[in-house]
Protein backbone atom coordinates (compact mmCIF):
# COMPACT_ATOMS: atom_id res chain seq x y z
CA UNK A 1 0.00 0.00 0.00
CA UNK A 2 2.94 2.27 1.05
CA UNK A 3 6.08 0.50 0.23
CA UNK A 4 8.67 3.47 0.96
CA UNK A 5 6.77 3.92 3.89
CA UNK A 6 5.96 7.71 2.57
CA UNK A 7 4.81 9.85 5.02
CA UNK A 8 2.00 12.57 4.29
CA UNK A 9 1.89 15.85 6.41
CA UNK A 10 -0.02 18.81 6.10
CA UNK A 11 1.84 22.17 7.41
CA UNK A 12 -1.23 24.50 8.33
CA UNK A 13 -2.41 27.82 10.35
CA UNK A 14 -5.73 29.38 10.53
CA UNK A 15 -3.79 32.67 10.46
CA UNK A 16 -1.87 34.25 7.41
CA UNK A 17 1.67 35.05 7.95
CA UNK A 18 2.43 32.78 10.92
CA UNK A 19 5.55 31.33 8.69
CA UNK A 20 3.86 28.30 7.31
CA UNK A 21 5.81 28.25 3.62
CA UNK A 22 9.32 29.22 5.21
CA UNK A 23 8.80 26.23 7.72
CA UNK A 24 7.76 23.87 5.50
CA UNK A 25 10.40 24.83 2.87
CA UNK A 26 13.18 24.73 5.81
CA UNK A 27 11.95 21.87 7.25
CA UNK A 28 12.17 20.02 3.86
CA UNK A 29 15.86 21.19 3.52
CA UNK A 30 16.85 19.58 6.39
CA UNK A 31 15.28 16.62 6.09
CA UNK A 32 17.28 16.35 2.86
CA UNK A 33 20.51 17.38 4.75
CA UNK A 34 19.49 14.18 6.33
CA UNK A 35 19.98 12.31 3.43
CA UNK A 36 15.91 12.01 3.49
CA UNK A 37 13.95 12.94 -0.04
CA UNK A 38 11.09 14.60 0.16
CA UNK A 39 8.31 16.50 -1.78
CA UNK A 40 7.09 19.82 -0.89
CA UNK A 41 3.37 21.06 -2.80
CA UNK A 42 2.28 24.26 -2.44
CA UNK A 43 -1.34 23.76 -1.78
CA UNK A 44 -1.51 27.85 -0.95
CA UNK A 45 -3.99 27.68 -4.17
CA UNK A 46 -4.35 30.94 -6.04
CA UNK A 47 -1.75 32.75 -3.29
CA UNK A 48 1.19 30.37 -3.75
CA UNK A 49 4.62 31.47 -2.57
CA UNK A 50 6.69 28.93 -1.84
CA UNK A 51 8.74 29.40 -5.38
CA UNK A 52 9.13 32.68 -4.61
CA UNK A 53 11.00 32.13 -1.28
CA UNK A 54 12.74 29.78 -3.59
CA UNK A 55 13.81 32.19 -6.29
CA UNK A 56 12.17 30.35 -8.95
CA UNK A 57 10.00 31.01 -11.71
CA UNK A 58 7.61 27.81 -12.64
CA UNK A 59 6.50 27.68 -16.31
CA UNK A 60 3.67 25.34 -15.19
CA UNK A 61 2.27 24.45 -12.05
CA UNK A 62 -0.12 22.56 -9.83
CA UNK A 63 -3.32 23.52 -12.15
CA UNK A 64 -1.80 23.01 -14.96
CA UNK A 65 -1.78 19.33 -13.95
CA UNK A 66 -5.45 19.30 -14.19
CA UNK A 67 -5.30 19.09 -18.07
CA UNK A 68 -5.14 15.54 -19.82
CA UNK A 69 -1.56 14.77 -21.16
CA UNK A 70 0.25 16.45 -18.24
CA UNK A 71 1.66 14.66 -15.65
CA UNK A 72 2.92 15.32 -12.13
CA UNK A 73 6.67 14.80 -13.48
CA UNK A 74 5.87 17.36 -16.08
CA UNK A 75 5.34 20.19 -12.94
CA UNK A 76 8.20 19.23 -10.69
CA UNK A 77 10.49 21.45 -9.64
CA UNK A 78 14.01 20.08 -8.29
CA UNK A 79 15.38 22.04 -5.46
CA UNK A 80 18.29 19.92 -4.77
CA UNK A 81 18.98 16.24 -5.75
CA UNK A 82 16.27 14.20 -3.76
CA UNK A 83 14.31 17.57 -2.29
CA UNK A 84 11.71 18.57 -5.23
CA UNK A 85 8.74 20.95 -5.34
CA UNK A 86 5.09 21.47 -7.22
CA UNK A 87 4.66 24.68 -7.50
CA UNK A 88 0.75 26.50 -7.66
CA UNK A 89 -0.98 29.34 -9.21
CA UNK A 90 -1.31 33.20 -8.07
CA UNK A 91 -4.03 35.43 -8.49
CA UNK A 92 -6.69 33.14 -10.27
CA UNK A 93 -9.17 33.16 -7.92
CA UNK A 94 -11.31 30.47 -9.87
CA UNK A 95 -8.66 28.35 -8.75
CA UNK A 96 -8.75 28.78 -5.14
CA UNK A 97 -11.36 26.50 -4.20
CA UNK A 98 -10.94 23.01 -5.71
CA UNK A 99 -14.04 20.94 -6.25
CA UNK A 100 -14.05 17.04 -5.26
CA UNK A 101 -13.67 16.31 -9.13
CA UNK A 102 -10.01 18.43 -9.53
CA UNK A 103 -8.96 17.19 -5.79
CA UNK A 104 -9.46 13.36 -7.69
CA UNK A 105 -7.51 14.34 -10.79
CA UNK A 106 -5.25 16.08 -9.21
CA UNK A 107 -4.07 13.46 -6.33
CA UNK A 108 -4.44 10.61 -8.86
CA UNK A 109 -1.92 11.84 -10.95
CA UNK A 110 0.26 12.93 -8.32
CA UNK A 111 0.14 9.81 -5.67
CA UNK A 112 2.48 7.17 -7.63
CA UNK A 113 5.00 10.11 -8.24
CA UNK A 114 4.70 10.62 -4.38
CA UNK A 115 5.38 7.46 -3.42
CA UNK A 116 8.64 7.53 -4.15
CA UNK A 117 10.18 9.95 -1.38
CA UNK A 118 10.07 9.70 2.11
CA UNK A 119 8.00 13.29 3.04
CA UNK A 120 5.13 14.26 1.20
CA UNK A 121 4.92 18.14 2.77
CA UNK A 122 1.65 19.99 1.59
CA UNK A 123 1.89 23.46 2.61
CA UNK A 124 -1.84 24.69 2.63
CA UNK A 125 -3.26 28.44 2.56
CA UNK A 126 -4.35 30.23 5.69
CA UNK A 127 -8.26 30.34 6.29
CA UNK A 128 -10.92 27.81 6.74
CA UNK A 129 -11.66 27.54 2.93
CA UNK A 130 -13.10 23.94 1.61
CA UNK A 131 -9.55 23.36 -0.13
CA UNK A 132 -7.50 23.66 2.85
CA UNK A 133 -9.83 22.08 5.12
CA UNK A 134 -10.14 18.55 2.35
CA UNK A 135 -6.26 18.54 1.90
CA UNK A 136 -5.47 18.62 5.52
CA UNK A 137 -7.65 15.55 6.57
CA UNK A 138 -6.25 13.60 3.78
CA UNK A 139 -2.52 13.46 4.97
CA UNK A 140 -1.14 11.06 8.08
CA UNK A 141 0.10 13.90 9.65
CA UNK A 142 -0.93 17.69 10.52
CA UNK A 143 1.34 20.23 11.92
CA UNK A 144 -0.87 23.30 13.24
CA UNK A 145 1.75 26.31 13.04
CA UNK A 146 0.96 28.93 15.74
CA UNK A 147 2.66 32.55 16.85
CA UNK A 148 2.23 33.96 20.85
CA UNK A 149 -0.49 36.19 19.46
CA UNK A 150 -4.05 35.67 20.39
CA UNK A 151 -5.25 35.89 17.34
CA UNK A 152 -3.08 32.95 15.93
CA UNK A 153 -4.33 30.96 18.71
CA UNK A 154 -8.00 31.62 17.97
CA UNK A 155 -7.52 31.06 14.42
CA UNK A 156 -5.56 28.22 14.39
CA UNK A 157 -8.61 27.14 16.73
CA UNK A 158 -11.15 27.83 14.28
CA UNK A 159 -9.21 25.40 12.14
CA UNK A 160 -8.78 22.59 14.56
CA UNK A 161 -12.58 22.66 15.73
CA UNK A 162 -13.90 22.68 12.49
CA UNK A 163 -12.03 19.79 11.22
CA UNK A 164 -12.89 18.01 14.65
CA UNK A 165 -16.31 18.48 13.95
CA UNK A 166 -16.66 18.57 10.50
CA UNK A 167 -14.07 16.18 8.75
CA UNK A 168 -13.78 13.58 12.09
CA UNK A 169 -9.55 14.53 12.39
CA UNK A 170 -8.74 14.99 15.96
CA UNK A 171 -4.80 14.29 16.03
CA UNK A 172 -2.91 17.84 15.37
CA UNK A 173 1.04 18.41 16.36
CA UNK A 174 1.48 22.07 17.21
CA UNK A 175 4.62 24.19 16.38
CA UNK A 176 5.12 27.39 17.92
CA UNK A 177 7.18 29.95 15.38
CA UNK A 178 8.03 33.51 16.60
CA UNK A 179 8.80 32.43 20.50
CA UNK A 180 11.02 34.78 22.13
CA UNK A 181 11.83 31.82 25.00
CA UNK A 182 11.73 28.47 25.22
CA UNK A 183 8.99 29.38 28.03
CA UNK A 184 6.72 31.39 26.07
CA UNK A 185 6.17 28.67 23.44
CA UNK A 186 5.54 26.03 26.06
CA UNK A 187 2.71 28.48 27.43
CA UNK A 188 1.27 28.92 24.19
CA UNK A 189 0.91 25.32 23.16
CA UNK A 190 -0.39 25.05 27.01
CA UNK A 191 -3.51 27.82 26.30
CA UNK A 192 -4.39 25.71 23.16
CA UNK A 193 -4.16 22.65 24.30
CA UNK A 194 -6.57 23.56 27.51
CA UNK A 195 -8.96 24.92 25.72
CA UNK A 196 -8.94 21.89 22.69
CA UNK A 197 -9.16 20.00 25.98
CA UNK A 198 -12.14 21.87 27.65
CA UNK A 199 -13.82 22.54 25.12
CA UNK A 200 -13.69 19.70 21.88
CA UNK A 201 -12.28 16.94 24.24
CA UNK A 202 -9.09 16.12 22.29
CA UNK A 203 -5.64 16.21 23.03
CA UNK A 204 -3.00 18.30 20.72
CA UNK A 205 0.76 16.95 20.66
CA UNK A 206 4.04 19.25 21.42
CA UNK A 207 6.21 19.20 18.13
CA UNK A 208 8.48 22.43 19.34
CA UNK A 209 9.11 25.80 18.46
CA UNK A 210 11.57 27.77 16.81
CA UNK A 211 12.78 30.92 18.24
CA UNK A 212 11.69 34.52 16.99
CA UNK A 213 15.11 35.22 14.40
CA UNK A 214 15.73 38.05 12.39
CA UNK A 215 17.58 35.75 10.01
CA UNK A 216 14.52 33.61 9.14
CA UNK A 217 12.98 37.27 7.93
CA UNK A 218 16.57 38.02 5.91
CA UNK A 219 16.14 34.54 4.09
CA UNK A 220 12.98 35.17 3.08
CA UNK A 221 14.44 38.89 1.35
CA UNK A 222 17.47 36.04 0.32
CA UNK A 223 14.75 33.83 -1.59
CA UNK A 224 17.20 31.77 -0.20
CA UNK A 225 16.27 28.52 2.35
CA UNK A 226 17.52 29.81 5.89
CA UNK A 227 19.65 26.54 6.54
CA UNK A 228 21.75 27.13 3.33
CA UNK A 229 23.07 30.68 3.96
CA UNK A 230 23.01 30.37 7.96
CA UNK A 231 22.52 26.98 9.04
CA UNK A 232 24.18 27.77 12.15
CA UNK A 233 21.28 30.57 12.95
CA UNK A 234 19.14 29.95 16.21
CA UNK A 235 16.03 29.41 14.26
CA UNK A 236 18.25 26.60 11.85
CA UNK A 237 19.15 24.96 14.51
CA UNK A 238 15.30 24.77 15.87
CA UNK A 239 14.53 23.55 12.72
CA UNK A 240 17.13 21.28 12.17
CA UNK A 241 16.00 19.57 15.58
CA UNK A 242 11.86 19.71 14.64
CA UNK A 243 12.72 17.58 12.00
CA UNK A 244 15.11 15.18 13.73
CA UNK A 245 11.57 14.55 15.47
CA UNK A 246 9.95 14.10 12.42
CA UNK A 247 12.59 11.42 11.44
CA UNK A 248 12.22 9.48 14.96
CA UNK A 249 8.29 9.39 14.30
CA UNK A 250 8.94 8.07 11.22
CA UNK A 251 11.21 5.47 11.84
CA UNK A 252 9.57 4.57 14.72
CA UNK A 253 6.28 4.16 13.52
CA UNK A 254 7.21 2.62 10.22
CA UNK A 255 4.69 -0.33 10.04
CA UNK A 256 1.93 1.46 10.73
CA UNK A 257 3.11 4.40 7.87
CA UNK A 258 3.43 1.42 5.63
CA UNK A 259 -0.14 0.11 6.36
CA UNK A 260 -1.92 3.43 5.46
CA UNK A 261 -1.91 5.10 2.13
CA UNK A 262 -0.14 8.08 1.97
CA UNK A 263 -3.10 10.16 1.54
CA UNK A 264 -6.49 8.77 2.47
CA UNK A 265 -8.97 7.43 -0.32
CA UNK A 266 -5.86 7.74 -2.66
CA UNK A 267 -4.18 4.21 -2.86
CA UNK A 268 -0.83 4.10 -4.67
CA UNK A 269 -1.02 0.92 -6.11
CA UNK B 1 -76.17 -11.46 -32.32
CA UNK B 2 -79.64 -11.46 -34.29
CA UNK B 3 -80.86 -8.92 -35.69
CA UNK B 4 -84.07 -8.79 -34.15
CA UNK B 5 -82.69 -8.36 -31.00
CA UNK B 6 -80.75 -5.59 -31.10
CA UNK B 7 -81.75 -1.87 -29.33
CA UNK B 8 -81.71 0.75 -32.07
CA UNK B 9 -80.75 3.80 -30.84
CA UNK B 10 -80.82 7.44 -32.37
CA UNK B 11 -77.68 9.30 -32.34
CA UNK B 12 -80.06 11.85 -29.92
CA UNK B 13 -81.23 8.97 -27.95
CA UNK B 14 -77.41 7.65 -27.13
CA UNK B 15 -76.57 11.28 -26.29
CA UNK B 16 -79.29 11.83 -23.78
CA UNK B 17 -78.54 8.10 -22.48
CA UNK B 18 -74.66 9.07 -21.86
CA UNK B 19 -75.43 12.33 -20.40
CA UNK B 20 -78.12 11.22 -17.79
CA UNK B 21 -75.72 8.23 -17.00
CA UNK B 22 -72.86 10.80 -16.55
CA UNK B 23 -74.93 13.11 -14.37
CA UNK B 24 -75.97 10.14 -12.74
CA UNK B 25 -72.34 9.00 -11.61
CA UNK B 26 -71.26 12.36 -10.71
CA UNK B 27 -74.05 12.43 -7.60
CA UNK B 28 -72.09 9.67 -6.86
CA UNK B 29 -68.55 10.79 -6.73
CA UNK B 30 -66.99 13.76 -5.62
CA UNK B 31 -64.71 14.47 -8.54
CA UNK B 32 -66.84 13.24 -11.58
CA UNK B 33 -64.73 10.11 -12.12
CA UNK B 34 -61.28 12.38 -12.66
CA UNK B 35 -59.56 12.17 -9.56
CA UNK B 36 -56.22 10.43 -9.77
CA UNK B 37 -56.59 7.86 -7.00
CA UNK B 38 -57.76 4.52 -9.44
CA UNK B 39 -58.04 2.21 -6.12
CA UNK B 40 -61.82 2.33 -5.84
CA UNK B 41 -62.11 3.17 -9.82
CA UNK B 42 -64.14 1.12 -12.85
CA UNK B 43 -64.58 1.16 -16.03
CA UNK B 44 -67.92 1.18 -17.80
CA UNK B 45 -68.43 -0.93 -20.74
CA UNK B 46 -71.59 -0.62 -23.20
CA UNK B 47 -72.28 -1.72 -26.32
CA UNK B 48 -73.39 0.35 -29.49
CA UNK B 49 -74.59 -0.83 -32.82
CA UNK B 50 -74.94 1.66 -35.65
CA UNK B 51 -72.16 4.28 -34.27
CA UNK B 52 -69.91 4.65 -36.34
CA UNK B 53 -66.38 5.91 -35.26
CA UNK B 54 -67.05 9.26 -37.35
CA UNK B 55 -70.44 9.46 -35.80
CA UNK B 56 -69.20 9.47 -32.48
CA UNK B 57 -66.87 12.04 -33.41
CA UNK B 58 -69.45 14.56 -33.69
CA UNK B 59 -71.60 13.26 -31.00
CA UNK B 60 -68.86 13.31 -28.84
CA UNK B 61 -67.70 17.26 -29.90
CA UNK B 62 -71.32 18.50 -29.80
CA UNK B 63 -72.11 16.83 -26.13
CA UNK B 64 -68.75 17.53 -24.95
CA UNK B 65 -67.99 13.87 -24.39
CA UNK B 66 -64.84 13.77 -24.51
CA UNK B 67 -64.26 11.92 -21.79
CA UNK B 68 -65.73 9.01 -22.98
CA UNK B 69 -63.30 6.60 -24.72
CA UNK B 70 -64.37 4.25 -27.30
CA UNK B 71 -63.48 1.08 -28.73
CA UNK B 72 -64.28 -0.91 -32.10
CA UNK B 73 -65.96 -4.17 -31.41
CA UNK B 74 -64.01 -5.63 -34.28
CA UNK B 75 -62.32 -3.93 -37.67
CA UNK B 76 -59.45 -1.73 -37.80
CA UNK B 77 -58.57 -0.33 -34.26
CA UNK B 78 -56.26 2.31 -35.76
CA UNK B 79 -58.73 5.52 -35.73
CA UNK B 80 -59.94 4.51 -32.20
CA UNK B 81 -56.84 4.04 -30.67
CA UNK B 82 -55.60 7.13 -32.35
CA UNK B 83 -58.52 9.09 -30.40
CA UNK B 84 -57.97 7.56 -27.12
CA UNK B 85 -54.42 8.67 -27.33
CA UNK B 86 -55.08 12.06 -28.14
CA UNK B 87 -57.76 11.75 -25.55
CA UNK B 88 -54.90 10.69 -23.16
CA UNK B 89 -52.45 13.26 -23.93
CA UNK B 90 -55.40 16.18 -23.66
CA UNK B 91 -56.29 14.85 -20.23
CA UNK B 92 -52.59 14.44 -19.04
CA UNK B 93 -52.18 18.01 -20.48
CA UNK B 94 -55.37 19.35 -18.18
CA UNK B 95 -54.23 17.57 -15.20
CA UNK B 96 -51.20 19.87 -14.92
CA UNK B 97 -52.07 23.37 -16.97
CA UNK B 98 -54.32 25.69 -16.09
CA UNK B 99 -57.44 26.14 -18.68
CA UNK B 100 -57.38 29.36 -18.72
CA UNK B 101 -53.74 31.08 -19.18
CA UNK B 102 -51.97 27.64 -20.32
CA UNK B 103 -49.59 27.86 -17.01
CA UNK B 104 -48.96 25.02 -14.69
CA UNK B 105 -51.80 24.43 -11.96
CA UNK B 106 -51.12 23.87 -8.58
CA UNK B 107 -50.40 20.12 -8.83
CA UNK B 108 -47.48 20.60 -11.55
CA UNK B 109 -46.75 23.48 -9.11
CA UNK B 110 -46.06 21.01 -6.16
CA UNK B 111 -44.48 18.53 -8.08
CA UNK B 112 -42.13 20.83 -9.64
CA UNK B 113 -41.38 22.04 -6.05
CA UNK B 114 -40.60 18.63 -4.51
CA UNK B 115 -37.84 17.81 -7.54
CA UNK B 116 -36.60 21.08 -7.70
CA UNK B 117 -36.13 21.35 -3.54
CA UNK B 118 -34.69 17.66 -3.52
CA UNK B 119 -32.06 18.97 -6.40
CA UNK B 120 -31.21 21.94 -4.43
CA UNK B 121 -30.57 20.00 -1.03
CA UNK B 122 -28.17 17.83 -3.09
CA UNK B 123 -26.58 20.46 -4.73
CA UNK B 124 -26.91 22.88 -1.94
CA UNK B 125 -27.91 25.45 -4.90
CA UNK B 126 -30.07 28.17 -4.74
CA UNK B 127 -33.67 28.04 -5.21
CA UNK B 128 -36.06 31.14 -5.41
CA UNK B 129 -40.01 30.90 -5.26
CA UNK B 130 -42.21 33.75 -5.73
CA UNK B 131 -46.22 33.92 -5.30
CA UNK B 132 -47.48 37.03 -6.88
CA UNK B 133 -51.41 38.47 -6.50
CA UNK B 134 -53.20 40.85 -8.35
CA UNK B 135 -54.09 43.77 -6.57
CA UNK B 136 -57.70 44.81 -6.08
CA UNK B 137 -58.08 42.33 -8.42
CA UNK B 138 -62.05 41.85 -7.18
CA UNK B 139 -62.68 45.70 -8.21
CA UNK B 140 -61.65 44.34 -12.15
CA UNK B 141 -64.35 41.75 -12.26
CA UNK B 142 -67.05 43.83 -10.47
CA UNK B 143 -66.33 46.86 -12.55
CA UNK B 144 -65.77 45.46 -16.24
CA UNK B 145 -66.78 42.00 -15.96
CA UNK B 146 -65.62 38.42 -15.67
CA UNK B 147 -64.20 38.61 -19.66
CA UNK B 148 -62.57 41.97 -18.97
CA UNK B 149 -60.99 40.07 -15.74
CA UNK B 150 -60.02 37.04 -17.77
CA UNK B 151 -58.11 39.09 -20.22
CA UNK B 152 -56.11 40.64 -17.59
CA UNK B 153 -54.96 37.55 -16.18
CA UNK B 154 -54.35 36.00 -19.28
CA UNK B 155 -52.28 38.83 -19.77
CA UNK B 156 -50.24 38.80 -16.29
CA UNK B 157 -49.77 35.13 -17.63
CA UNK B 158 -48.13 36.29 -20.75
CA UNK B 159 -45.75 38.71 -19.20
CA UNK B 160 -44.77 35.77 -16.54
CA UNK B 161 -43.86 33.30 -19.55
CA UNK B 162 -42.14 35.93 -20.82
CA UNK B 163 -39.75 37.58 -17.95
CA UNK B 164 -38.79 34.11 -17.44
CA UNK B 165 -36.02 31.84 -18.54
CA UNK B 166 -36.53 28.30 -20.02
CA UNK B 167 -35.96 26.48 -16.88
CA UNK B 168 -38.34 28.01 -14.61
CA UNK B 169 -41.77 27.10 -13.83
CA UNK B 170 -44.53 29.67 -13.93
CA UNK B 171 -48.03 28.37 -12.44
CA UNK B 172 -51.57 29.83 -11.53
CA UNK B 173 -53.04 28.08 -8.60
CA UNK B 174 -55.74 30.22 -7.50
CA UNK B 175 -58.22 32.87 -8.98
CA UNK B 176 -55.61 35.95 -9.45
CA UNK B 177 -52.74 33.88 -7.56
CA UNK B 178 -49.48 33.23 -9.39
CA UNK B 179 -46.43 31.54 -8.21
CA UNK B 180 -42.62 31.46 -10.08
CA UNK B 181 -40.38 28.57 -9.10
CA UNK B 182 -37.05 30.12 -10.28
CA UNK B 183 -33.96 27.34 -10.17
CA UNK B 184 -30.72 28.55 -9.70
CA UNK B 185 -31.97 31.89 -9.03
CA UNK B 186 -30.56 33.42 -5.28
CA UNK B 187 -32.70 36.31 -3.76
CA UNK B 188 -30.55 38.98 -5.71
CA UNK B 189 -31.29 37.94 -8.67
CA UNK B 190 -34.99 37.19 -8.48
CA UNK B 191 -35.67 40.15 -6.77
CA UNK B 192 -34.35 41.97 -9.93
CA UNK B 193 -36.61 39.83 -12.11
CA UNK B 194 -39.98 40.04 -10.30
CA UNK B 195 -39.76 44.41 -9.95
CA UNK B 196 -39.11 44.27 -13.56
CA UNK B 197 -42.07 42.48 -14.06
CA UNK B 198 -44.28 44.46 -11.90
CA UNK B 199 -43.48 47.31 -13.17
CA UNK B 200 -44.07 46.29 -16.71
CA UNK B 201 -46.98 45.05 -15.76
CA UNK B 202 -48.31 47.97 -14.22
CA UNK B 203 -47.90 49.92 -17.20
CA UNK B 204 -50.22 47.36 -19.46
CA UNK B 205 -53.26 49.86 -20.26
CA UNK B 206 -56.13 47.46 -20.35
CA UNK B 207 -58.88 49.07 -22.42
CA UNK B 208 -62.32 50.07 -20.43
CA UNK B 209 -65.49 47.77 -21.70
CA UNK B 210 -67.44 50.45 -24.66
CA UNK B 211 -64.37 52.16 -24.83
CA UNK B 212 -64.66 54.50 -22.13
CA UNK B 213 -60.74 54.62 -21.39
CA UNK B 214 -58.00 52.59 -19.60
CA UNK B 215 -57.15 51.09 -16.62
CA UNK B 216 -53.88 49.40 -14.87
CA UNK B 217 -53.56 46.71 -12.58
CA UNK B 218 -50.92 47.01 -10.31
CA UNK B 219 -49.63 43.43 -8.69
CA UNK B 220 -47.59 42.18 -5.23
CA UNK B 221 -45.35 39.40 -4.78
CA UNK B 222 -43.49 37.57 -2.23
CA UNK B 223 -40.30 35.99 -2.12
CA UNK B 224 -38.66 33.11 -0.30
CA UNK B 225 -35.30 30.99 -1.39
CA UNK B 226 -34.25 27.98 -0.33
CA UNK B 227 -30.91 26.71 -0.63
CA UNK B 228 -30.85 23.41 0.87
CA UNK B 229 -29.34 23.75 4.26
CA UNK B 230 -32.24 22.62 6.23
CA UNK B 231 -35.16 20.36 6.25
CA UNK B 232 -38.26 22.07 4.39
CA UNK B 233 -41.33 20.57 2.87
CA UNK B 234 -42.88 22.37 -0.14
CA UNK B 235 -45.80 23.55 2.01
CA UNK B 236 -43.57 25.10 4.58
CA UNK B 237 -41.59 26.74 1.76
CA UNK B 238 -44.78 27.79 -0.29
CA UNK B 239 -46.37 29.68 3.57
CA UNK B 240 -42.91 31.33 3.30
CA UNK B 241 -43.62 33.16 -0.14
CA UNK B 242 -47.44 33.64 0.94
CA UNK B 243 -46.00 35.27 4.53
CA UNK B 244 -44.25 37.80 2.35
CA UNK B 245 -46.93 38.03 0.30
CA UNK B 246 -49.00 39.13 2.75
CA UNK B 247 -46.52 41.79 3.54
CA UNK B 248 -46.55 43.00 0.46
CA UNK B 249 -50.17 43.59 1.00
CA UNK B 250 -49.78 45.06 4.12
CA UNK B 251 -47.25 47.40 2.92
CA UNK B 252 -49.48 49.25 0.48
CA UNK B 253 -49.48 46.55 -2.40
CA UNK B 254 -47.66 46.90 -6.05
CA UNK B 255 -44.26 45.22 -4.56
CA UNK B 256 -41.95 43.00 -3.33
CA UNK B 257 -41.29 41.42 0.04
CA UNK B 258 -38.91 39.12 0.66
CA UNK B 259 -39.52 36.60 3.20
CA UNK B 260 -37.20 35.53 6.38
CA UNK B 261 -34.94 33.28 4.47
CA UNK B 262 -34.47 30.12 5.93
CA UNK B 263 -30.75 29.93 4.96
CA UNK B 264 -29.91 32.54 7.20
CA UNK B 265 -30.89 30.87 10.46
CA UNK B 266 -29.09 27.73 9.91
CA UNK B 267 -25.34 28.79 10.54
CA UNK B 268 -23.82 25.50 11.16
CA UNK B 269 -23.33 25.40 15.05
CA UNK B 270 -20.83 22.37 15.73
CA UNK B 271 -17.83 24.24 14.14
CA UNK B 272 -18.99 27.79 15.16
CA UNK B 273 -16.27 29.20 18.07
CA UNK B 274 -17.95 30.30 20.11
CA UNK B 275 -17.16 33.61 23.01
CA UNK B 276 -15.89 31.86 25.72
CA UNK B 277 -13.80 29.73 23.61
CA UNK B 278 -12.08 33.06 22.65
CA UNK B 279 -12.14 34.62 26.05
CA UNK B 280 -10.60 31.28 26.92
CA UNK B 281 -7.26 31.69 24.01
CA UNK B 282 -6.91 35.07 24.61
CA UNK B 283 -7.13 35.37 29.09
CA UNK B 284 -6.68 31.81 29.76
CA UNK B 285 -9.96 31.58 31.66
Amino acid sequence: MNDNNTLSLSVMSGKGGVGKTNIVLNLGYALHQAKMTAMLMDCDLGLANLDVLLGISPDRTLHDLLQTGVNAEDILISIENGFDMLPATSGVPELVEMDEDMQDILFKKLIMLAGEYDYLMLDLGAGISHTVLSFAALTQLRIVVVTPEPTSLTDSYAVIKVLANQHGVKDFLILVNQAISAGEAKQTFERLSAACKNFLKIDLRYLGFIHHDPALVESVRRQTPLLKFAPDSQSGKDIIGLAKKLMIYRNDNKSRIAGRPILKDFPSS
Amino acid sequence: MPKENRTELSETELASELTQLQDELCSHSNSCGDAMDTSDSIWIFRLFHDISPDKWESISTEHDFSKWLTLPVNGDAFPHLKQFQQTLEKLSYQTEHDALTGLANRRALDRTLDIEMERSRRNKSPLSLAIFDLDNFKNVNDTYGHPKGDEVLAEFAKRLIATTRKYDLAARFGGEEFALVMAGSGVVKAQRLLTRLLQEFKSIEFEKPNSSGTFNVTCSAGLTCYKGSIDLSVNELLELADDALYDAKKSGKDQVKISKLPFVDNIPKETLVQANEKQFLFGGK
